[in-house]
């Protein structure tokens, strides 16, 4: 285990750092949901929420009711969930592949997932389709490279990052080829504004089909974090200690695969969490997954939200997410990593 | 069109036009049989297709904005190539064919379109045709303003376009749309937003707005592009807003071109569509079908079916893309 390397990082007791970052999640939260492109004096916030369990006669329109229940409650747990749950994912890929640069796409998700989407606007044009479809594809894409990545007899983590490649590729190029033959006019406009991302569009109806997807996956990780450890001492000595490698790898693969392909789905392409976040937890906790996996679940929530304020906030029309994690996530991580080494 | 001085040769006879939306200048100033090369845009329209199937024996050496076939383009031996900015600077940077330019810009308004049209029908010496699609113009605007000047403020629609498949994304006060939308006596809900400006790769011209901002607007009118206003209706997020709750969502017509591009048939027909999809009961006795064959009948000599205006009306008329496509 790499614990007992203490000059790593800043290392803050783990109990309080877990109690602070709820907090912030927490003010975050709180943050978003008075702000927006519609300004509502919080107190009628306050007002709006408390009247769905005290009886109250309303003094607001039910287009208020509506900014706050149909679009910003949605959009915020969309942000925890999707920030929380490709955080995890990227840490738990990171150890299962024991590399620093793996993030939750790395099996070609996404990839699988922008094709998907890129066919749904082509030829089915509805939202729906997009959804389901892009939630498929990206499934789909994993599930080969995971077949790949089995026909050679080789190191199994190294082929499935190179099968990873090469689906990821393949899809990537797929896509590349619709874009260059939809309709520059419409279908283009709208299969670049998915790849960039945004939670514009996330629903209710989104967070109760998507959000147990994620909740689920994350669960399941955060059980079996500490046997993650085991996978980060390499294949053979976990082996001699009896630890059935290759199925945990299959449970991590699974559940980090649901997770991206339902953020994904709801929305598009967000890339840098997954990479970013479990490495600012690293620096704080230090590599044991027991304690980072939380702790990044907590990280990339509020930073998600606090992003996706941002992108709807900062300027008249919506900024697409992708491009903002990118632009803030790489020059903290830039800093981060001058500052204290993140522990590999 | 931007301060250059061309050479236009003479006799004209064999033209490359690579204007995407003003690709239907040609049948506008009845020049079809001076065109060499044309947009795959153009080729693939559904209309012009049925009007002129041989268009499709034309060479598209342009795909898209900044795709052209320099190959296929000389082969098809143009005296002049008619582009946008960068489709031009390409054909000048690697062939030797004289290039004049157009405006390829979203805030192209019906100023901008006169001179546009007076400066195609210099090229090709057909500056009559030129004058009679511009006085069908004028004089469809004065007929608009005449009507709609009678509605007072408060009667007055807002509109949003809200395309792709989200309904979210659209032109702002910036673009020609603005206009466009206040010619037919409606108000544009998304006045004070600005979205013009190249974006890397979208059409210039449009953003994406939040849910809530549209929700703030409320608008009277929602017109789309992609799905169907019944996929709006069920949607609890949009459910609060006034063309919803009156069930004012409306598919845009698709004619040679969608109608949501600065063209010289959108300028013409789309503030009338829309007037009349706003206000019908001012606008009783105009039938859309009637005046969408008139415009292309004495416009364009394409004689339209009843079915056909109805189908274009409804948004069913298709462009087909693709590199592949048509004869060499």
């Amino acid at each position: 285990m790499p614990s007992e390397d203490k000059k790593i990082g800043i290392r803050i007791d783990a109990r309080k750092l877990l109690f602070f970052l709820s907090l912030l999640l927490v003010v975050v939260a709180t943050a978003s949901l008075m702000l927006g492109q519609l300004k509502i004096p919080p107190g009628q916030i306050v007002r709006i929420i408390a009247s769905r369990f005290f009886p109250m006669e309303p003094t607001w329109t039910s287009t208020l009711e509506s900014v706050l229940f149909d679009v910003r409650i949605p959009r915020l747990l969309a942000g925890i969930l999707v920030g929380a749950g490709l955080s995890v994912s990227g840490a738990a890929f990171q150890g299962l592949f024991r590399n620093p640069l793996v993030s939750p796409h790395i099996l070609g998700v996404s990839a699988g997932a922008g094709l998907g989407a890129a066919l749904a606007i082509l030829f089915l044009g509805n939202i729906v389709a997009v959804q389901v479809l892009s939630f498929v594809f990206g499934l789909v894409a994993v599930m080969i490279t995971y077949g790949l990545s089995r026909v050679y007899k080789t190191t199994p983590v190294l082929m499935l990052v190179l099968s990873g490649i090469i689906v990821g590729a393949l899809f990537s190029a797929a896509t590349s080829l619709l874009k260059y033959i939809a309709d520059p006019v419409n279908n283009m406009p709208s299969i670049v504004f998915w790849l960039l991302g945004s939670l514009n569009n996330a629903s209710n109806k989104d967070m109760v089909i998507v959000g147990p997807i994620i909740i689920i996956g994350v669960t399941i990780l955060l059980l079996i974090r500490w046997r993650i450890n085991l996978l980060a001492m390499g294949e053979e000595d976990a082996r001699a200690l009896g630890v059935d490698t290759s199925r945990i790898r299959a449970t991590i693969i699974i559940c980090a695969t649901m997770i991206s392909a339902a953020s994904v789905s709801i929305g598009g392409i967000i890339g840098w969490i997954g990479l970013v976040i479990p490495h600012i937890g690293r620096i704080l906790v230090g590599p044991d997954n027991k304690q980072l996996l939380p702790v990044a679940a907590l990280i990339g929530a509020s930073y998600l939200v606090a992003v996706d304020t941002l992108a709807r906030t900062a300027m008249e029309t919506e900024i697409p997410i992708g491009i903002l994690t990118a632009m803030v996530g790489a020059p903290i991580f830039a800093y981060l990593l001058r500052k204290n080494r993140s522990g590999w | 069109m931007n301060g250059r001085k061309i050479e236009v040769p003479d006799p004209l006879t064999r033209v490359a036009l690579f204007g995407g939306p003003t690709g239907q200048i040609a049948y506008i100033l009845g020049a079809r049989s001076q065109l060499c090369a044309v947009t795959s845009t153009l080729r693939g329209s559904d209309l012009v297709n049925a009007f002129d199937p041989t268009v499709k024996d034309l060479p598209g050496p342009r795909s898209t904005s900044g795709q052209i076939n320099i190959e296929e383009l000389l082969m098809s031996n143009p005296q002049l190539v008619i582009a946008g900015n960068l489709d031009g600077s390409i054909v000048e940077k690697k062939t030797k064919i004289p290039v004049a330019y157009t405006e390829s810009t979203m805030n192209h308004g019906f100023d901008l379109l006169r001179r546009e049209i007076r400066f195609y029908a210099s090229i090709f010496q057909k500056e009559a045709r030129g004058e009679r699609y511009i006085a069908y113009l004028d004089k469809n605007i004065a007929f608009l303003q005449s009507r709609t000047k009678l509605i007072p403020a408060d009667k007055r629609k807002k509109v949003f376009n809200g395309y792709s498949t989200t309904h979210l994304v659209t032109l702002g006060g910036d673009t020609f749309m603005h206009e466009r939308i206040l010619t037919a006596g409606c108000l544009d809900a998304a006045a004070a937003i600005s979205t013009s400006g190249v974006k890397e790769g979208l059409h210039s011209g449009l953003s994406e707005m939040s849910m809530e901002k549209v929700l703030g607007w409320n608008p009277n009118i929602l017109i789309i592009d992609s799905g169907k206003p019944e996929d709006l209706y069920g949607d609890p997020r949009w459910k609060n807003i006034n063309a919803i709750r009156n069930r004012q969502v409306f598919k845009q017509p698709v004619g040679i071109f969608i109608w949501d591009r600065p063209t010289a048939e959108s300028a013409v027909l789309y503030p009338l569509w829309l007037a009349k999809t706003s206000y019908p009961e001012h606008f009783k006795d105009i039938d859309m079908v009637r005046e969408v064959k008139r415009f292309y009948s004495e416009i364009m000599s394409f004689d339209l079916s009843d079915g056909q205006a109805q189908a274009l009306l409804s948004g069913s008329f298709g462009i087909k893309f693709g590199a592949t496509q048509g004869k060499r």
